[in-house]
């Protein structure tokens, strides 16, 4: 056999191992599930007067945006109250979800993800010392992703 | 509403920070690129978020990024295009079993090692929205990516250009940026063809004819351009502004069939004749502006994006870690090991696949359009682009260890030496 043969065989059987591999790395990476995507803007229901239990709302705020940054199970969830945001970190377990604020007077938002309706509805509660009840939100999706902005 | 006042504001942070930590990198002998990296990840939250949170919020307000992201677009376009002007295909020719060998295996291997580690980082750093072939491809381009100029530059200020070395690596690395850009672009044109429901077989019929229209309609028109500089004996504002809207509808062109603007304007660069002097003084023109003003404005984006503090806990300090030692081990390894079957010294294949390691700024470009499409989240992108810092920084000290200093120890120069010579911007 030729050298140029022998190269040429070398070069093609490589390249159809490298194509095999790939194929077998694909096939069982299929299989496998990722964490469900919660990452995106949330538009939080109900009315403001029963989140003002828990947290200082300024009677002109008249929406509250929930922000979940996500990597894997990681959340990071910022709820932007007047000009400060209080800032959740915690982890997505299938689909449910348990964050916490730090330091002292915790806040503790946790939850699950309903995926079966047409849009994805996040249910949450919100407790901690300084709520004066636990506050039930429902959360609906607003997009996807926030792609462009850090945080997890 | 743009604040014009905000904006120059944030330029001259970045200039100033940009220009001040390259120098120190240029001080500890790294290339100043490096530096001006370190400072786009330190003006953001990983540092100046985190230590002056309000005068950073006052200085980068997040309503007013659009304005610099824009500009910082427009510089990437244009370095895209210089990256594409660097390539020469001709030099590819006859370069032997050697460099084909090295450049396939510098690819494969790290490619392949990049789809194995996606297999654990995905049920761990992805969510569902993005599929395991799309993620898994990314961290395989990701990880095979190697930074042309840098590695250019490197061996030419060594005066390595025209050794076995320096000519296996720079072929090696030319063949590695075509490969890599060309499976970014394929990529990218599947998951935003599956994100707006567009049909894929469209989409390739479109870049098929683009790229037809490139080498058989734009070329001709580009060397029609060179021949008048050749007759003009100098590179007029006229023709430049030609070459200019090449680049700027060639990347409006791409951008709109789905593939991204860079690869447009990363096109223009590959496809222009590459004779004489003519992309040469190109190549001065546009470098200067490119380089100093626009290119630490993406780095400091790039910075406002990845934030070192997401690495909270061990466990994600392990997954950089992972990340870090896949990346080193599949391109050191898979080019040393093709090198050494290729007929060269353990030191020398060791050498050049510590050449192809650095990923530099061309890995963070790939890292943004990443985040981007959405294919990694943004603690991976964190994760990413230490790594990308971490394998450019490492590559000159670790060349001159294992090829300058021992294998040519009469032409190694002392730090002193090395100080006292003119160095330019390295990319």
């Amino acid at each position: 056999m030729s050298e140029t043969t022998k190269s040429i065989l070398v070069y093609f059987s490589t390249l159809l191992g490298v194509g095999i591999i790939i194929f077998v790395v694909l096939q069982i990476g299929s299989k496998l599930q990722a964490p469900a995507s919660v990452g995106g803007r949330w538009k939080l229901e109900p009315s403001n007067n029963q989140l003002a239990l828990c947290v200082d709302l300024p009677m002109t705020q008249t929406e509250v945006t929930l922000e979940i940054h996500q990597s894997g199970s990681h959340l990071q969830m910022i709820l932007p109250i007047d000009s400060t945001n209080l800032i959740f970190n915690g982890r997505l377990d299938g689909l449910q979800f348990n964050t916490m604020t730090g330091g002292d007077a915790a806040l503790v938002f946790s939850g699950s993800l309903d995926r079966q309706s047409e849009t994805d509805i996040l249910s949450a509660t919100l407790a901690g010392t300084d709520c004066q009840i636990p506050v039930s939100l429902i959360g609906v999706r607003m997009e996807e992703r926030l792609l462009s902005e850090g945080g997890h | 509403m743009l604040h014009l006042s905000t904006l120059l504001l944030q330029i001259g942070v970045i200039l100033v920070a940009a220009r001040l930590t390259g120098f120190l990198f240029r001080w500890i002998h790294q290339p100043q690129v490096i530096g001006e990296m370190v400072a786009g990840i330190l003006l953001g939250p990983s540092l100046f978020g985190w230590i002056a949170p309000q005068l950073s919020e006052m200085i980068f307000p997040v309503d007013s990024l659009g304005y610099l992201n824009a500009l910082s677009q427009i510089g990437l376009i244009l370095f895209m295009f210089l990256v594409g002007l660097e390539l020469n295909p001709k030099e590819l020719r006859g370069r032997g079993r050697l460099a084909v060998i090295t450049s396939q295996s510098s690819i494969i291997a790290p490619f392949i090692l990049g789809m194995f580690l996606a297999l654990f980082l995905y049920p761990r750093l992805a969510d569902d929205s993005v599929s395991f072939a799309y993620f898994s491809l990314f961290i395989g381009v990701a990880m095979s990516i190697t930074a042309f100029p840098v590695l250019a530059r490197i061996l030419s200020e060594r005066g390595l250009l025209n050794t076995k070395l320096g000519i296996v690596a720079i072929t090696t690395a030319a063949v590695n940026d075509i490969s890599g850009w060309s499976i970014l672009a394929v990529l990218v044109v599947l998951v935003r063809s599956a994100d707006a429901g567009t049909s894929l077989l469209l989409t390739f019929f479109y870049v098929g004819i683009y790229m037809l229209a490139m080498i058989f309609l734009i070329r001709p028109q580009l060397k029609r351009i060179e021949a008048w500089y050749i007759r003009k004996g100098m590179l007029t504002q006229n023709m430049l502004a030609f070459v200019l809207l090449c680049v700027l509808i060639s990347a409006w062109i791409s951008e709109w069939m789905g593939i991204h603007a860079f690869f447009g304007a990363f096109l223009v660069g590959a496809v222009m004749p590459k004779h004489g002097m003519f992309v040469h003084h190109l190549y001065e023109k546009l470098n200067d502006f490119s380089v100093v003003l626009l290119l630490p404005l993406f780095f400091a984006l790039t910075g406002l994006r990845a934030s070192i503090g997401l690495l909270d806990g061990l466990e994600m300090w392990f997954y950089f870690a992972l990340i870090l030692i896949v990346a080193i081990a599949g391109k050191i390894g898979g080019t040393a090991v093709a090198a050494r079957y290729g007929g060269m010294t353990w030191r020398e294949s060791g050498s050049l696949g510590i050449l192809m390691n650095t990923r530099g700024l061309v890995e963070l470009v790939l890292l943004n359009i990443g985040l981007d499409i959405g294919v990694i989240s943004p603690v991976l992108f964190t994760m990413m682009v230490l790594m990308a810092l971490t394998t450019t920084f490492m590559t000159a000290p670790l060349f001159e260890w294992v090829y300058y200093a021992r294998a040519l120890p009469k032409l190694y120069k002392t730090p002193k030496q090395e100080a006292e010579e003119p160095t330019g911007d390295i990319l």
